[in-house]
Formats: structure tokens, sequence, C-alpha cells
């Protein structure tokens, strides 16, 4: 009896220390407006795949990366893709719609507060999410090196598979 | 040689205002870069002048912008006050940083520099025992991956008026 009980708790021991399928983390909803104007929430905007990428105007890395990130939305839009660039610093808000021009995106620009980088811990840019289709968190990367937009387009394609 | 070594040791690793020799120092450590701020000399006198001196130490692998780029340079900007005239912050020569996924060369510090700025001391009103010099030191840096949010940190002395 008494190895039965042992064993019992072993069992229950074992059965805590595994992972349990936990709901997978989902991106903090927003509504934010948009550089045309109208609010947009999440949830607006989420497709069969999402990627959400923080910014700012000036940021170097953003703008070494959203050539190659504006080629994936052009890219895989058809196949389901949505995106959406926010931009974390307010003061650099009026320089959007030239800096959006001279390089010719075309990705919805979101226009962040000044809460936002705390409200998403944003600490530096770009940082992209990119969601499922019901905005829990695929994948997560900051920053931006020549090359990463393979792997990033590698996931898009999970993603959106079938 | 202890006292040296602590306010070496302050000046790394906290927020403050500390006093050594003849300069009120303002020490900082952020994730991108340590520095001091100092003021000297140690009193305000009417019709004479402060030199203020920055020394700012970036970390491995980060850099900040110089003035002369798209980016944004650091700078200390005094808040204003009227018996208070800061001249132009000197800087120092910067380096050329090739930033390769844009093919860019841009002025940056990558080493540790030192910003002075004179600050002329006009009239200070009879009564005023005290005068508080306030301002902030702002910046933006990057690493050789990301870029981080700009930083925008509060300086403050108090310093006694000497007639």
């Amino acid at each position: 009896m008494r190895v039965a009980a042992r064993l019992a708790c072993v069992i229950l021991l074992f059965a805590l220390a595994l992972p349990s399928p936990a709901a997978a983390e989902k991106l903090r909803p927003f509504k934010l407006k948009s550089l045309e104007g109208p609010e947009r929430t999440l949830s607006d905007v989420l497709g069969k795949a999402t990627l959400v990428v923080f910014f700012f105007p000036t940021c170097a890395y953003c703008n070494a990366a959203f050539p190659k990130v504006q080629k994936l939305y052009d890219t895989y839009r058809e196949q389901g893709l949505s995106m959406v660039w926010i931009n974390v610093l307010p003061d650099e808000q009026k320089l959007i719609p030239e800096w959006r021009t001279k390089h010719g995106y075309t990705v919805p620009v979101l226009l962040g507060g000044r809460s936002t980088p705390n409200e998403y811990k944003v600490r530096m840019t770009p940082t992209h999410y990119l969601l499922d289709g019901r905005g829990e968190i695929l994948s997560k990367q900051d920053g931006f090196n020549p090359g990463d937009e393979i792997r990033l387009e590698q996931e898009i394609q999970k993603a959106l598979a079938p | 040689m202890l006292r040296s070594l602590l306010a070496s040791l302050l000046a790394c690793t906290t927020i403050g205002v500390t006093r050594a020799g003849a300069d009120v120092i303002v020490a900082r450590n952020t994730r991108h870069l340590s520095f001091t701020a100092s003021l000297s000399p140690d009193a305000v006198k009417p019709g004479g002048h402060l030199t203020l001196v920055v020394d700012v130490v970036p970390k491995k692998k980060m850099h900040v912008y110089a003035p002369g780029t798209t980016y944004r340079a650091i700078a200390v900007t005094l808040n204003a006050n009227r018996s208070l005239k800061p001249s132009k912050m000197n800087y120092p020569k910067p380096s050329i940083y090739l930033f390769a996924p844009l093919k860019e060369r841009v002025l940056v510090y990558t080493d540790p520099f030192k910003l002075t700025m004179n600050v002329a001391v006009g009239a200070v009103p009879a009564q005023t025992k005290q005068l508080r010099v306030s301002g902030t030191l702002s910046y933006q840096a990057c690493d050789d991956r990301v870029c981080y949010l700009p930083e925008s940190i509060p300086l403050e002395w108090t310093l006694p008026v000497r007639r």
C-alpha cells in the first residue's frame, strides 16, 4: 500500500514537471491611429499571418530592414500576410509621410503613443513580431542584419502554409 | 586613493550628485554608456562663468551619433535660466562609421569622448543664495544589430552663489 502511494506521488510529481500545453502568448491588443487617420485595432489588421514591426523613421537598422520587409509584404500579401509598422517615437511622426514616399513603402503605418514602448516592452528597433491568425506570437526578432530576411521569410512561409 | 576609487565607482554605477575637488559631478550608467557631467567652479559668481564637462564612455559595440548626420546627435541642453547664458557645445572630432547595410558613412563616437560647454553667468538676484542649473543629456545609441530608443537623462546641479 505504501509503495503504491509513493509510486502515485512520483507519477504526480513527474506529470507536474512535464511542460504543459500552455496557451501561446498573444500580442497585447492595440487601438492606434493610422497614418491616414482612422484608428486600427490588432483585430482589424490580423491576417492568416501578421508581421507587426515597431520602428522609428531615423532608426538606421529599420531603414536597412524595411526594403526587404516591404518585399516580403509584396510577395506574400496575396497569400494572407498582413503587416503593420508601428512608430514608437511620436516626435518623429511628422517625418513619416515623406520618409514613406521617398522609399516607396506601402505597408500600413500606425502611430504609437508615448506609452507604446513601455506597453510592448520595446527597448530597441526594429522589433518584429510574427503572429498567427489569432494574434498569438509565433516569433520575435530584435534588430536586423543582412540575411535576417531569409529566416523571416521562412517563418512567414511556415505560418502561411495550409 | 580609496576616496578616488569610491568616487570612480560612484560615477560608474549611480545617478546622483557628488562633490570631488572643485567640481560638482552628476554620474550615470545606462545600458548604452556611462558618463559624468561636472560643473566647475563649485560656486556661481555673478559676471563669471561655469564650465560644463561631460565625459562619456560608450559601452562595447555601441555608438552614439555626432552632429552632422541625419541621426540624433548626442547633446546637452540646459534649461532656460535668466542668470545663465550657455555657449554652443564643443564636440571632439568624431569617427566615421561605415553602416554596411545602407552603405552609409556616419559620424559617431565609439570611444570615450568629452563634451564641453562654457556658461556665462550674468546678474544673479541679490536674494538668491543658490542657483539651480538643470538640463538634459540626450542621445540615441545603436550597436551592431539594433538601434535603441533615444534617451533623455536629466541633469541637475545646485551651486551656492558667492559674491
